[in-house]
């Protein structure tokens, strides 16, 4: 008999991982919906709620050793109460899968290769995320450190190339609409990085809780750190105007990144968000098979 | 149980009758509140009733006739 | 012997445990299996196109004719094993037109034309002609938009007559005419012109910002000893909202280029001090400038600063240009040539009520609350000043100090 166990980085480089995909594959596009130009500041908002969320989510871990989202609902509220609650969380990790799979496969279908049928896509994709929870949570852990180490650079260089089309004055004015619509996008980024919730499944596997509460602020610092370059991106290569209102608008702006030979780098994109979503759903799907196992 | 689940999600997703559209609409107007519901508000009542049980537990170990 | 790792989810935990199996032919079977499973799921080539079967188009001209859309496609004609080691006069493209209610429907109707199926991804140029482009572009480049296929790269012009006649034209210097077309704008700076160089992704970015309208690069086809041989890079194209309004020709043209830092690398021609009717030219190595509404009253003053390094390459008059008294009647001489072009194509655009420098939209960035009292409507244009102030320097003067002219009129004096 041996106990699972990943480094409190490792499990924290999951949620990075999997709420930065679906977030920039399909969260961004609302937030500017709602926010427009000054959805930055919605994100500057955001940072509270999301600190306040990962700091819950370390210190129920620590202060319920051992024991996942499942178990210490029950420990807290009591038996029946409890399982309800874990009922709720559960219809949201199904839904959460549910909607980043299709939203995946919605992605490729509308801008990759529109005649392959949706199926393909979300099968391919379960069928791999099947077997890496039937691998274990170390394996998945791994994988996703690979994932993210690719990820990241991927990240930097889209921002990077897509510079010189950028003109920040497209910020100006600021508020132009007072708070009203800034309000409205800060809740899609509140409940997107509240998914983070989903950590507390594999927490209990982590071997050393010391230091989770801060470990995991960082990390939601992190995440707001990885949303600035889209989000204003977007805006200053597009305008206001125009950037509301485009599907996958941090698609678009890797696909028309033209420098002399340099182009048609959507190819980078469509890995980026392929192989997030694998880390995601993976995850969700792991959190799923755990709590209802627990659960009953 | 890895693979009825994924079963499970894969059709849930499929006969999702929702398109990019409606996905989009989805996101924009309901799933926000429901997500900031479910794994902010939720998680954040379950850490108050965890606290007010310990410090409860704290002032009956200091004075168990209370 | 083989270790391995069985998930085992057992009540309350996930437990890993280690067992030790034998060569299992059960697990390979099911592995034989799972390959065989995954190879269904490489669907990596399942949109392959073969370049024989499909047809590039490198240009896209867009008339109206009849209340409908007429498109033009231009696509590269694919070697055959005949005309290999033929003459080379044939053209390697081929035109095609046809009409139809949409954009995309009239590409439908193209492709009943056309034995293999139109691919849009290296659309170098879209041109819209005259007549269309007076009626509104907007409804013309949305399929262009939304096409997963087209490039928001590809370069938008107007011609004056039909796009049809502007694709079809036969040019002495490069055998695809949308390829030259989108050279001539493309590498524009390298032949010390200015050209505005719209692409469609800028195009809707200016459209769907409220407060500046866009200007598009006019080409023509150029008649040269009766025959159109060229295309002639013509002036601006002025747009209200989407519709077409008027030209602007020569160097009054180059005003939006300004306003947007566009001008790098292009000649400015300015008069000599002290000498009517000769000529000196300056080349920009080096153009920047800055735009800052000012809000005084009613009035809108746009500060415009613009600051320019260059080189004098070229004069007609025999003064030493580079003494200190004549240096600043030079640079006095640029400025003036900017401020020029500058007030010039706005005065035109003014009076087709175009907002080309985009003061509406500066306005808003600095005085939202003003800009919600004067949208609407481009009266505001009326009410606007401008502030230029060019800061220009006179670098380097080619290889020589002083033109072997100015020393003949040494000698003779």
């Amino acid at each position: 008999m041996e106990k699972i166990s990943i480094t409190k980085i490792q499990a924290l480089m999951l949620g990075i991982t999997s709420i930065t995909v679906t977030g920039h594959l399909l969260f961004i596009p609302v937030i500017i919906v709602h926010a427009g130009r000054d959805s930055w500041i919605s994100l500057l908002l955001a940072t509270i709620p999301a600190m306040l969320i990962g700091f819950t989510v370390a210190l129920l871990s620590q202060r319920y050793q051992g024991y996942s989202m499942v178990e210490y609902s029950q420990i807290i509220l009591g038996k029946w109460f409890g399982k309800l609650v874990v009922f709720i969380f559960l219809f949201y990790f199904f839904h959460e899968a549910t909607i980043s799979i299709r939203g995946l496969g919605e992605f490729y279908t509308s801008a990759v290769t529109p005649r392959t049928p949706i199926m393909v896509f979300l099968i391919a994709m379960l069928v791999l995320a099947g077997y890496a929870v039937r691998c274990g949570l170390e394996v998945i852990a791994r994988t996703n450190q690979v994932i993210l180490v690719t990820l990241i650079p991927i990240g930097i260089l889209a921002s990077a190339l897509t510079h010189k089309d950028k003109d920040y004055r497209n910020f100006l004015p600021i508020l132009e609409d007072s708070f009203g619509p800034v309000w409205d996008g800060t809740l899609p980024i509140i409940s997107l990085y509240s998914s983070i919730f989903v950590l507390s499944m594999i927490f209990p596997f982590v071997n050393d809780t010391k230091q989770l509460k801060r470990y995991s602020i960082i990390t939601m610092i992190i995440l707001i750190m990885m949303f600035v370059g889209p989000v204003t991106g977007v805006v200053a290569i597009y305008g206001a105007e125009r950037a509301q209102g485009l599907y996958f608008p941090t698609f678009l702006t890797l696909r028309d990144i033209e420098i002399g030979a340099l182009q048609r780098l959507d190819i980078l994109g469509i890995l980026l968000w392929s192989l997030g979503s694998f880390s995601k759903v993976t995850l969700f799907l792991y959190a799923i098979v755990l709590a209802i196992a627990q659960l009953f | 149980m890895v693979v009825p689940m994924g079963a499970l999600i894969a059709i849930v997703s499929i006969l999702n009758s929702e398109d990019l559209i409606g996905i989009f609409r989805f996101l924009k107007n309901y799933y926000p509140l429901y997500v900031t519901f479910v794994c902010l508000i939720l998680p954040l009542v379950l850490l108050m009733i965890s606290q007010i049980k310990k410090t409860r537990e704290k002032v009956k170990g200091r004075n168990p006739n209370v | 012997m083989k270790l391995r790792t069985i998930t085992k989810i057992g009540n309350g935990k996930i437990e890993h445990i280690i067992i030790l199996t034998g060569v299992m032919t059960n697990m390979r079977i099911t592995k034989c299996c799972l390959i065989m499973f995954f190879l269904f799921l490489l669907s990596g080539c399942w949109d392959k196109k073969e370049l024989n079967e499909v047809a590039v188009v490198m240009g896209v001209g867009i008339d109206k004719v009849d209340k409908e859309y007429k498109i033009t496609a231009q696509v590269i004609k694919p070697p055959t094993g005949e005309q290999a080691g033929g003459g080379g006069s044939e053209l390697p493209t081929w035109s095609v037109s046809a009409t139809g209610r949409t954009v995309l429907g009239a590409i439908r109707n193209l492709n009943e034309l056309s034995p293999r199926r139109l691919y849009f991804a290296h659309l170098q140029v879209i041109i819209f002609g005259d007549e269309l482009a007076r009626e509104g572009i907007a409804p013309a480049i949305a399929w262009f938009e939304r096409d997963r296929d087209s490039r928001a790269g590809a370069l938008l012009v107007v011609t004056k007559g039909t796009a049809e006649d502007l694709l079809n034209q036969k040019i002495e210097l490069g055998n695809v005419s949308s390829k030259s077309m989108s050279e001539l704008i493309e590498r524009s700076t390298i032949r010390q012109i200015s050209a505005m160089e719209i692409k469609l992704r800028d195009l809707m970015t200016i459209l769907s910002t409220p407060g500046i309208e866009p200007v598009l690069d006019v080409i023509n086809p150029k008649e040269i000893r009766g025959k159109v041989e060229t295309f002639e890079l013509d002036g601006v194209a002025i747009f209200n909202k989407d519709k077409l309004k008027g030209y602007v020709y020569g160097s009054d043209a180059t005003g939006t280029e300004i306003i947007n830092s566009k001008l790098n690398f292009s000649i400015i021609e300015g008069k000599c001090p002290k000498q009517e009717e000769e000529y000196f030219a300056f080349q920009i190595t080096d153009f920047l400038s800055k735009v800052k509404p000012e809000l005084k009253g009613e009035r809108i003053t746009l500060k415009v600063n613009v600051t320019l390094e260059g080189n004098l390459l070229d004069q007609t008059c025999p003064l030493d240009l580079l003494k200190t008294e004549y240096l600043h009647a030079v640079e006095k001489e640029i400025a003036m040539n900017i401020k020029n072009s500058v007030e010039n194509e706005f005065q035109v655009a003014k009076n087709l009520g175009s907002d080309i420098y985009g003061v509406g939209r500066e306005v808003r960035r600095f005085y939202p609350e003003y800009w919600k009292e004067i949208r609407g409507s481009s009266d505001y244009l009326n009410r606007v000043d401008f502030d230029i102030k060019v800061k220009s320097n006179l670098r380097r003067s080619g290889l020589i100090i002083d033109p072997t002219e100015v020393k003949v009129k040494e000698e003779t004096d």
